[in-house]
């Protein structure tokens, strides 16, 4: 019999890879009894909808360069300082 | 330096390019978004008495940036006032909406797309808090987009090693989101 743990990995494994017949009854099954487990399966989604937006693609493509963090830090030091 | 003041440095590495998403987030303008973050480095430099280690480094930041980009938008609001004539046809009697007024955004999808953003914000934050190796998984996975035999071979894991690990990365954050939510 599988548990919370071993149902929501399976989840995640069906995402990456093609999962048994067997397993996926076992999630089936699973699911129509626990709540809480059926909670983490829309968070999950959710979670994939997100990291998967243009907006959070666009997040990590801003950044200072070298010489701006430098001017930053000088500037910075010199407030602290005074 | 001082007992009392902070490693600028350091701050300014851990901090800054997440504070220009942030920004960057709210506004177009990457020269404004990195003058916006230059001036809450100076804020926050100059009134580290406020901080005392009252809550997360990253929170206190954010919200003197927040603070500035409101700042800068309703300054922007003053000199700019649209008056109400150009939503109407002023010719004949009856005011119609202006051909470029009637088919505006709803408000509510603004609101939606603000959350959104916000939430999406929060989710890059929690993503930097990861295990450096869950983290690696993560950001090839949804911002590289590589196929999951190239994960396994980058960050010298099995297939079934990744699935558990994005199983636990998601659970921490889930958690962290929804901790985010109440702070």
């Amino acid at each position: 019999m599988k548990d919370c743990q071993d149902i929501t990995e399976l989840v995640e494994r069906s995402k990456i890879e093609r999962i048994s017949l067997g397993d996926r009854m076992s999630i089936g099954m699973h699911s129509a009894i626990c709540k809480n487990c059926r909670q983490f399966f829309r968070d999950s989604d959710t979670l994939d909808e997100m990291m998967q937006s243009k907006r959070f693609k666009h997040l990590g493509e801003y950044s200072f360069t070298t010489e701006e963090k430098e001017k930053l830090k000088i500037l910075l030091q010199s407030k602290s300082d005074s | 330096m001082s007992d009392t003041s902070i490693d600028t440095g350091k701050l300014v590495e851990e901090q800054s390019d997440y504070l220009l998403s942030f920004a960057m987030s709210k506004l177009q303008d990457l020269e404004l978004a990195k003058d916006l973050v230059q001036d809450t480095f100076v804020s926050a430099i100059t009134k580290l008495d406020s901080f005392e280690n009252r809550s997360n480094i990253r929170t206190w930041l954010t919200s003197i940036l927040n603070r500035k980009i409101i700042d800068h938008w309703r300054k922007a609001e003053t000199r700019y006032t649209d008056p109400v004539s150009s939503y109407f046809d002023q010719e004949g009697k009856a005011k119609h909406w202006l051909m470029d007024k009637k088919n505006s955004t709803s408000v509510e999808s603004v609101v939606d797309q603000i959350t959104k953003e916000e939430a999406t914000m929060e989710l890059y934050n929690c993503i930097e808090k990861l295990p450096p190796k869950w983290r690696g998984v993560i950001a090839s996975k949804y911002l590289d987009e590589k196929v999951s035999d190239d994960i396994c071979k980058d960050m010298e894991i099995t297939p079934s090693n990744l699935w558990v690990i994005i199983h636990r990365a998601k659970l921490l954050l889930r958690d962290c989101l929804t901790k985010a939510e109440l702070r």
